[in-house]
């Protein structure tokens, strides 16, 4: 049974809400990547706006926009994937009652700082009555998403509605610090590939999609393939493991075009996705996003709001290209992320 | 897309008890875990009764043969615990020989330690990468030695119900054989203060379905099942099958449940209709029944709704756990398997008046011999999220 | 308008964070609730704090708010014969 992806919008630290491009103009951050945010005004009156944190409103608008885009007849599901979910909120209640010892504090906070949150507020806004889950398991919690997506698919619903959605805040860049995570600033977000150093940029964003057994006018892509592995290595050899998957969806190494890795400038993680490069992938085009969005937990859904436009364009631009172009067609692109060797994620879109 | 998916492997620590067999028995004889704080330092402690597990992380730990200085927090420790139980019962101990998954539910991961530690950065930072709730997960699957997949759900009181469902739906579409679900948070500050903001605390243990209920008490654990196709519980124990499961969404407010009930009552609905079950079929229902004014009474509607004049007997076991949040889920989908298992009912305590508006009365002591086949499971959350479970004797 | 009903206007935009909205927009006689400015539940709670933190009023049972929350005015009224 196939599957579709009929809507594809995200918000990022670059140009991309609403645009059916890749941008090649690229922003450069010498610090945290934090997104390029719409006017809300447009989305949310006073009153909706009230509680919403930064992350619930670029959530919510993007999630708007994707609907819209791919005008379905109804929405079957609610799918959210988060890392660490509504972080600001979060902060704020636990600062609150660290301040005034457990004293004076107000439920706002605490409501919002849930997970769900995210999809709560996208069902209310729809009137949607639907299946409705979160996942939040760091790197994979959008792939996780993605997987449930296409069970339901397969159990027979026909339009479900997915979201990757992860902000950064000051407090947790300066706490993540404390434990070297980030690079040593300034340093720019165009130059992590090949840097030679540890740690990685901060970035933030949410990417919604739009899962469906339906092929459409607004079809950016077939989603051919959603794999997750906990610890490959434990169990064999990285290559091996991915043409058994691989094979699992009827495809070979050679049918893929373009392996977008998840490239994000810290060495220690980027030695996986070299090695795939310069070996089993050695005859495909390579590319990478991270530079576009920074690292984040849900970062692998702005690769795949990439990937949509790669396929339907059947160009990728030069930004996003690492070395020579060897294919002339792009019908199925790869992408590949992990983190530090324990959740290993392969997406495959096809062109249709 | 009929493979059954069976029970085989329960695991379960709260205030009630540290195994399957202290839960039962303390179900069994009435005797409830609610009290006064004496492990989480909170200023409210003496103000407030929860369902404390009442050993120390140190003490937890050495039952899991870990180092006492291991760096986890509660909820990770009080998930391996239980996760443990469940595979050795289940004999779900050979590791990567079998395609398995690790799944999860917990609302708020490692904020235990996440608040102890928050402005003492030169004493500890290990909380900063323990903080997420996918940690728990990963700890769980470490121990178990299983490299294939994990994930993780957090949808707030429906998280551990949740886990258990889709941990069903992956051994059903083949894309696993077994899977390891459940649900865990210990007690924190954050959510006690939380609640406490919401009004939504009875300082005095909760009266579930009571019509002079005054709230909940909150309540840590965790709990997990094993669950298996049908190859691979072939000539072994079945305590059951997951027959039943559904998630919808009340899309009404953040908190409140719909005047209605429509999502709770849709989540159930749905539930039996994947069972191939009808209302009728139901001998017994563990609430979600947390003592909250709107969570009762709407909840209450929903089975009237679904069950016309016959609701089948039904109790909320918070009065003896507290609400254990992203575990509620996983207890009670335990309790629930225990119900078939020993053919009992557990009774709902310190009931005593029904809600006015309700024809409902949940049993207030234990019935042996009830004939109990099919039972429901209701867990519902925070920003409109219902889930339903059910389970069947094979 | 008497200076305590502007205050408390000004102090429930900034409360609970309505960002656009102006004194003038809301009539302190409207209800604050459903059909007038359309608060919830969870926002009375929020108001709550805000007798406490603003006016030293502290209400035990939230149930009460809702008579005291009606509208600007009564909210103002109940100020003025509690206020410590």
């Amino acid at each position: 049974m196939a599957v579709y992806i009929n809507g594809a919008q995200a918000i990022s630290p670059q140009d991309t809400f609403l645009n059916s491009q890749i941008p090649t103009d690229l922003k450069e951050y010498y610090g945290i990547m934090q997104s390029i945010l719409p006017d809300f005004k447009k989305y949310f009156n006073p009153i909706e706006m009230r509680r919403m944190s930064r992350i619930i409103k670029f959530s919510t608008a993007t999630a708007a926009e994707c609907i819209k885009e791919a005008d379905a007849d109804s929405i079957d599901a609610i799918i959210t994937g988060t890392g660490l979910g509504c972080l600001e909120d979060t902060q704020k209640f636990l600062n609150k009652m660290l301040d005034n010892n457990e004293e004076m504090l107000t439920p706002t906070t605490f409501i919002q700082s849930t997970h769900n949150t995210l999809g709560g507020i996208i069902a209310l806004a729809n009137k949607c009555n639907e299946y409705n889950l979160t996942y939040a398991h760091k790197t994979i919690s959008f792939e996780s998403c993605l997987l449930d997506a296409v069970l339901l698919i397969k159990e027979g619903r026909k339009n479900i509605l997915v979201g990757g959605i992860d902000e950064i805040t000051e407090e947790n860049y300066n706490l993540r610090q404390h434990i070297n995570q980030w690079k040593e600033e300034p340093f720019s977000n165009l130059d992590i590939y090949d840097c030679g150093t540890g740690g990685y940029k901060a970035g933030e964003g949410a990417a919604y999609f739009m899962i469906s057994s339906q092929k459409t006018a607004t079809t950016y892509a077939e989603l051919r393939m959603i794999d997750l592995c906990y610890k490959f290595k434990n169990s064999g050899s990285l290559s091996e493991k991915i043409k058994d998957r691989l094979r699992s969806a009827e495809l070979s190494p050679d049918d893929i075009d373009l392996v977008i890795f998840g490239f994000n400038g810290d060495r220690n993680t980027d030695v996986y996705y070299h090695r795939l490069k310069d070996t089993l992938f050695r005859n495909q085009d390579h590319g990478y996003y991270k530079h576009y969005c920074g690292e984040y937990d849900t970062s692998a859904s702005f690769g795949m709001w990439m990937a949509t436009r790669i396929i339907k364009q059947n160009h990728a631009p030069d930004n996003v290209i690492l070395g020579d172009r060897k294919r002339e067609k792009i019908n199925n692109v790869l992408l590949y992320n992990q983190e530090d060797d324990k959740n290993h994620s392969f997406i495959v879109l096809s062109a249709c | 897309m009929v493979n059954r998916v069976f029970v085989t492997g329960l695991g379960v620590i709260s205030a009630i008890g540290y195994n399957v067999a202290e839960n039962f028995n303390s179900l069994k004889s009435k005797k409830h875990g609610i009290g006064k704080l004496d492990i989480l330092n909170t200023v409210h402690r003496d103000k407030l009764v929860c369902g404390e597990v009442k050993m120390t992380n140190e003490e937890l730990l050495r039952r899991i043969d870990l180092p006492e200085d291991t760096p986890y927090p509660r909820t990770t420790i009080l998930a391996i615990h239980a996760a443990r139980e469940a595979c050795y019962d289940a004999g779900a101990v050979d590791g990567d020989s079998v395609r398995t998954g690790v799944i999860l539910g917990t609302t708020v991961g490692g904020m235990d330690k996440s608040e102890k530690f928050y402005r003492r950065l030169n004493e500890n930072t290990d909380f900063i990468q323990s903080h997420n709730c996918g940690y728990t997960t990963e700890k769980v699957a470490d121990y178990l030695n299983l490299h294939n997949f994990v994930t993780t759900l957090s949808t707030a009181c429906s998280s551990g119900a949740n886990a258990i469902m889709l941990g069903g739906r992956l051994i059903r579409h083949g894309l696993l054989d077994r899977v390891i679900a459940g649900g865990t948070d210990s007690l924190s500050k954050f959510t006690i203060n939380g609640f406490k903001t919401l009004f939504l605390l009875d300082p005095n243990p909760c009266s579930p379905f009571d019509k002079d209920r005054k709230g909940l008490n909150l309540g840590e654990g965790a709990g997990f099942l094993v669950l298996e196709n049908e190859r691979l519980s072939d000539n072994k124990k079945r305590y059951c099958i997951l027959s039943g499961y559904a998630n919808n969404n009340d899309a009404y407010h953040q908190t409140a449940t719909s005047t209605d009930a429509k999502g709770p009552y849709l989540s159930m609905k749905n539930a039996l209709e994947i069972s191939n079950l009808k209302a009728g079929d139901i001998q017994y229902v563990n609430v979600h029944g947390t003592g909250t004014e709107n969570n009762d009474i709407t909840e209450g509607l929903a089975m009237e709704r679904l069950f016309g004049g016959k609701v089948p007997l039904f109790s909320s076991t918070k009065a003896y756990t507290g609400h254990t949040l992203g575990a509620a889920g996983a207890l009670e989908a335990v309790y629930s398997i225990m119900a078939i298992e020993n053919n009992i009912v557990f009774p709902n305590l310190n009931f005593s008046k029904a809600i006015p508006d309700l024809a409902l009365s949940p049993a207030t002591e234990v019935i042996e011999n009830a004939g109990i086949k099919n039972v429901m499971s209701n867990s519902f959350g925070f920003g409109g999220n219902e889930a339903t479970l059910i389970f069947s004797k094979e | 308008m008497d200076s305590l009903t502007k205050q408390l206007k000004e102090q429930i935009i900034d409360h609970l964070n309505l960002e656009g909205l102006t004194p003038d927009d809301i009539n302190e006689n409207e209800p604050l609730f459903g059909e007038g400015l359309g608060l919830d539940s969870i926002d009375a709670l929020e108001l709550i704090l805000l007798l406490e933190r603003g006016y030293g009023i502290k209400l035990e049972n939230p149930q009460e708010g809702k008579k005291i929350f009606a509208s600007v005015e009564t909210m103002a009224e109940y100020i003025r014969q509690n206020k410590k």
